[in-house]
């Protein structure tokens, strides 16, 4: 104990991680398998999407409640003919902790704290507040136990603690999956971030200490890291998508050459984000491909796509920034722009 | 005038930054909580101008704390706006937008929450 102090942690077990690797390039190249589950009415408690990076096609990579895994498997089953691989694990849990803020450092600790554990995760996804992380039903002893080792929380000592403060309200967590379909889908806010790279860094379970420690290091320094998703990669690793601002490019660098030497990261730079605060993303199905079919038709093309608790965080090469925006503009409800 | 403090209590943490930051830009200065009993402690340590409260949260419960506060002649006065499911929509929910009302909040706004509602109504109490 005597972590990082934070406000909260949420908990989701009883999930199925489902991941689409495609020899196809382009985020908008997932859109079709997005569309088939919102399709299908099948709702996601987190997704993360991916282009392209070190050479491969896209990935959509994404978590629904286990007994709609299957069913989701199937649904996208023809996208094996196209010559894309499947996998799908059931039993994993999402764990997220708040408030995040980008604040680097925080991701650092979540990394270093799996690798401490020799817990390989599934996926990470960053919101505007929240960092989630997913594992496999056996690692979620050990990664709770990361958690609590890394970070401390007001509210709860321990997983334990938390599952009583639940205890009875089970179904709250699952119970707000909204049962109405809005004219136009409702979002609490759109903030948008310019300037930043998108950096692509594959790491096996080797390497996660090391970035988790370049990640704290930047953190401690005031570097902040707006957007982070993690997806599968090789074997045995995943492929990190990190977000800085332009400005902080050499430090980032340093660092990762500094303690991550045989990463073979990219940098991609003049970029920008936008991320939607809620509400619905996680509560009901759709809210991705509705976001996905909006950019399409504006001919916006998303470089990274990360949606984790109830919001979506969106990186576009800068020009497109404006475009996406009045394309949201268009298709959700949505107070003035932050 | 003064500034204004809203406390923002909500296990939501992506609605509690959202809110924040409209509050934030419209001069009020805000304080978060993550449950119910964070909530009622950080009232005890700093008393609120006005609170911004979730009902399904862990360990108390919007309705919990909304009644314990207007129950207590020390906080009585705190205006307090309560944030409900949408009961019509949500039929299996334990907590409705109609059972809300009997809990003696000042306000009552239903979820999915419109933002910019919450932030008038927020400063519909100061003016």
């Amino acid at each position: 104990m005597g972590g990082i102090r934070l406000g909260g942690i949420k908990y989701l077990e009883g999930l199925a991680h489902l991941a689409v690797f495609s020899p196809a390039r382009g985020i908008l190249a997932g859109e079709a398998c997005i569309s088939r589950l919102a399709e299908t009415g099948i709702n996601l408690n987190l997704l993360t999407c991916t282009g392209e990076a070190a050479g491969e096609g896209s990935v959509v990579a994404c978590c629904m409640e286990n007994e709609e895994g299957a069913d989701s498997y199937a649904a996208l089953r023809e996208e094996s003919e196209k010559g894309a691989t499947l996998t799908l694990q059931s039993d994993t849990a999402i764990l997220s902790v708040f408030p995040y803020n980008k604040r680097a450092e925080i991701a650092g600790e979540l990394l270093a704290g799996m690798a401490r554990e020799d817990v390989l995760p599934c996926a990470f996804a960053s919101s505007p507040s929240s960092l989630s992380v997913v594992v496999g039903g056996p690692d979620r002893g050990k990664a709770a136990k990361a958690l609590f080792h890394s970070f401390e929380f007001s509210s709860y000592a321990s997983l334990q603690d938390w599952h009583a403060a639940y205890r009875g309200k089970e179904h709250l967590l699952r119970e707000i999956v909204a049962s109405y379909r809005e004219r136009m889908i409702k979002i609490y806010g759109v903030v948008a971030q310019r300037d930043l790279d998108l950096w692509s860094v594959p790491a096996g379970l080797d390497s996660m200490a090391p970035l988790g420690a370049s990640l704290a290091s930047l953190g401690a320094a005031g570097v902040k890291l707006p957007f982070l998703i993690a997806r599968p990669w090789g074997r045995n690793g995943l492929l990190f998508e990190l977000c800085f601002s332009t400005e902080d490019a050499e430090r980032v660098r340093r660092e990762l050459e500094a303690r991550v030497p045989d990463a073979s990261f990219l940098r991609r730079t003049s970029v920008a984000a936008f991320f939607i605060h809620g509400p619905h993303f996680g509560d009901r199905y759709g809210i991705a491909d509705a976001l996905l079919g909006t950019l399409r038709k504006s001919h916006v093309v998303p470089l990274a796509l990360g949606c984790a608790v109830s919001s979506i965080s969106t990186v576009v090469r800068q020009e497109d920034l404006e475009p996406g925006l009045q394309a949201l503009e268009r298709a959700f409800e949505a107070p003035a722009r932050q | 005038m003064s500034q204004k403090y809203v406390l923002i209590v909500d296990d939501d943490p992506d609605l509690v930054e959202t809110v924040a930051m409209m509050l934030e830009n419209k001069g009020f200065e805000v304080g978060k909580a993550y449950d119910g009993v964070e909530g009622e402690e950080s009232v005890k340590n700093r008393r609120p101008d006005a609170l911004v409260l979730d009902v399904m949260m862990p360990r108390k419960d919007g309705y919990k704390l909304c009644r314990d506060l207007k129950g207590n002649e020390a906080t009585r006065d705190i205006p307090i706006i309560l944030l409900t499911a949408v009961g019509e929509a949500v039929p299996s929910t334990s907590y409705t937008h109609m059972e809300g009302m009997s809990t003696e909040a000042d306000e009552y706004i239903p979820k999915p929450v419109d933002a910019a509602t919450l932030v008038r109504t927020v400063e519909g109490f100061f003016a």
